[in-house]
């Protein structure tokens, strides 16, 4: 498998507290790369690292990918960090996926408006490419910003908590997306809910303050497929808990 | 009233009034965008400072204001990024550190300071040849700007982070916005004051709100109505006698008023006409 990027014993963190000590991970071409841990155990300053967003205080970052050298780089933020006040319209959204570099004293060249049509058509989005996002429900603006994500064709796509957009958590939808797009790029997935997209993980990082991987063998697709049953639980040994019975029984 | 219009002083007023319209109209709609309207607020307060300063050093009190604002712009910029304090709380800081340097210095300037309340509360028809040069250059300045920029302040405004993942200049950009902001603010207290300067640049951009859901219909009907109300609120404190800065402001509110009760009317209509 060829490596997408690697981090090697990074630390990193904000001004003068550390979050993430000594971490390595690689991410692989067509990696599904599930990132979980507790609030604060540094899952968000990890994607930050592997976005170039902050600078880590130690270790290396290297880009093993040529393509992923100017940062092509797909980014679904959070569903709290978007401004669903700001006056933008689903389109204008989705154009901010290709801005970069050379924008400035540019118009949007028509390769780029193909590009633009082509993958709001794919995500089923032509109706609502005027609408601001202010009017767009939870479902309608994680297509947006999956779109936006992805309008620049990057080879690694990272999306932190995508199942905050909707009530349901993982659609089948979303799940159908991203098993889909794997098959071309890589993804690197921040959630809570691992376990409703876990078939399709292949590897998974553990992060709180440290960093522990998980290949593929620990929890190969055919462990899930043989059982027949959609995980929605996953757990490190001597976690204290109970299960409830079901109601009704 | 053609009479009127052939006074020099209100001849000026009419093109302080157009141009302070024009450059709060789009840098309004981006303040408001961003939610920078106390920022703003501190801003054109902090200038008070430059003004006292200009007092007593003997300057023309604009030039003081220009570079305690576009300074306060960058303190407020450069300290909450790299010092990680509070925005909000600098803000604070600095708007009553500018009221207070420009109080001290007016009452150690020798003498009345004759037109104080005119950089408080705007002073319109008193506009000079040089302030409408000034006010010229601020607003070519920043419909320059925004007509270069456009995409990319627009997609920085929106997002900082994700900006920065396709390897935009967001700081450079957002440093360049708060800077022309302060100049805006700066050339426009001539036209309703250092208090009231923040409703031109938020009152329009309310209005527009309510009818355009863009950020580009948002800036050109901000800019339209910043001149209807500002005409009007003109003529309105000529034939009354009354306070132009203020009267201006309140044509403006009252534009919003109405625009927000038609469109509640015409909502609640299309409503029982959907039902019925």
């Amino acid at each position: 498998m060829k490596k997408l990027l690697e981090l090697v014993s990074v630390t990193a963190g904000y001004r003068d507290r550390v979050v993430l000590r000594d971490v390595s991970l690689p991410v692989y071409e067509k990696d599904f790369l599930g990132v979980i841990g507790p609030n604060g155990g540094g899952k968000t300053t990890l994607l930050r690292v592997l976005l170039g967003l902050i600078r880590p205080f130690a270790g290396t970052v290297t880009v093993h990918d040529p393509s992923l050298g100017g940062r092509n780089l797909g980014y679904l933020p959070q569903y709290k960090a978007v401004d669903r006040d700001f006056p933008i319209t689903v389109e204008q959204i989705v154009s901010s996926g290709l801005a970069g570099g050379s924008t400035i004293f540019r118009r949007t060249s028509s390769p780029e408006r193909r590009r633009i049509e082509e993958i709001l058509e794919r995500f089923g989005l032509v109706k609502l490419r005027r609408r601001p996002v202010g009017e767009l429900s939870g479902g309608q603006m994680q297509r947006a910003f999956l779109c936006r994500a992805l309008v620049s064709s990057p080879r690694l796509l990272v999306l932190d908590e995508p199942d905050a957009f909707v009530d349901s958590g993982f659609s089948t939808s979303l799940n159908d997306i991203l098993r889909d797009l794997n098959r071309e790029i890589g993804i690197v997935l921040v959630s809570h809910d691992i376990g409703a997209i876990l078939p399709a993980v292949k590897n998974i990082a553990c992060v709180n303050g440290t960093l522990h991987y998980h290949n593929s063998c620990e929890f190969s697709r055919e462990l899930f497929d043989s059982l027949h049953c959609p995980v929605r639980l996953v757990g490190h040994g001597d976690i204290p808990h109970t299960m409830l019975k079901r109601h009704g029984d | 009233m053609p009479d009127l219009f052939l006074y020099p002083f209100f001849l000026r007023a009419v093109a302080a009034a157009v141009l302070a319209s024009l450059c709060c109209g789009i840098i309004g709609t981006y303040i408001v965008s961003r939610r920078m309207v106390f920022m703003s607020g501190g801003i054109s307060h902090a200038s008070f400072g430059g003004i006292g300063m200009a007092y007593y050093f003997g300057f023309d009190p604009i030039i003081g204001a220009a570079v305690f604002s576009v300074a306060c712009a960058a303190a407020i910029d450069g300290i909450s990024r790299r010092a990680g304090m509070r925005a909000d709380s600098l803000i604070g800081i600095l708007w009553s550190l500018g009221m207070a340097v420009g109080i001290i210095f007016v009452y150690i300037t020798p003498g009345y300071a004759p037109d104080l309340m005119s950089y408080l509360f705007g002073s319109i028809l008193t506009v000079t040849g040089f302030h409408l040069a000034l006010m010229a250059a601020v607003a070519t300045l920043t419909v320059l700007l925004f007509a270069v920029f456009y995409r990319d302040i627009l997609y920085i405004a929106f997002d900082e982070e994700f900006s920065l993942t396709r390897g935009l200049p967001v700081h450079a950009v957002s440093f360049m916005m708060l800077g022309l902001a302060a100049l805006v603010i700066v050339v426009s207290i001539k036209v309703v004051g250092i208090i009231l300067v923040l409703s031109l640049l938020t009152v329009p951009q309310a209005t527009a709100g309510l009818l355009a859901r863009d950020f580009r219909g948002i800036m050109i009907l901000s800019v339209l109505l910043g001149l209807a109300s500002s005409l009007s609120g003109l003529l309105i404190s000529y034939f009354l006698n009354i306070p132009s800065g203020a009267t201006i402001i309140f044509t403006s509110v009252v534009f919003f008023a109405a625009v927000s009760a038609l469109r509640t009317i015409s909502v609640r209509l299309s409503l029982r006409n959907r039902v019925g």
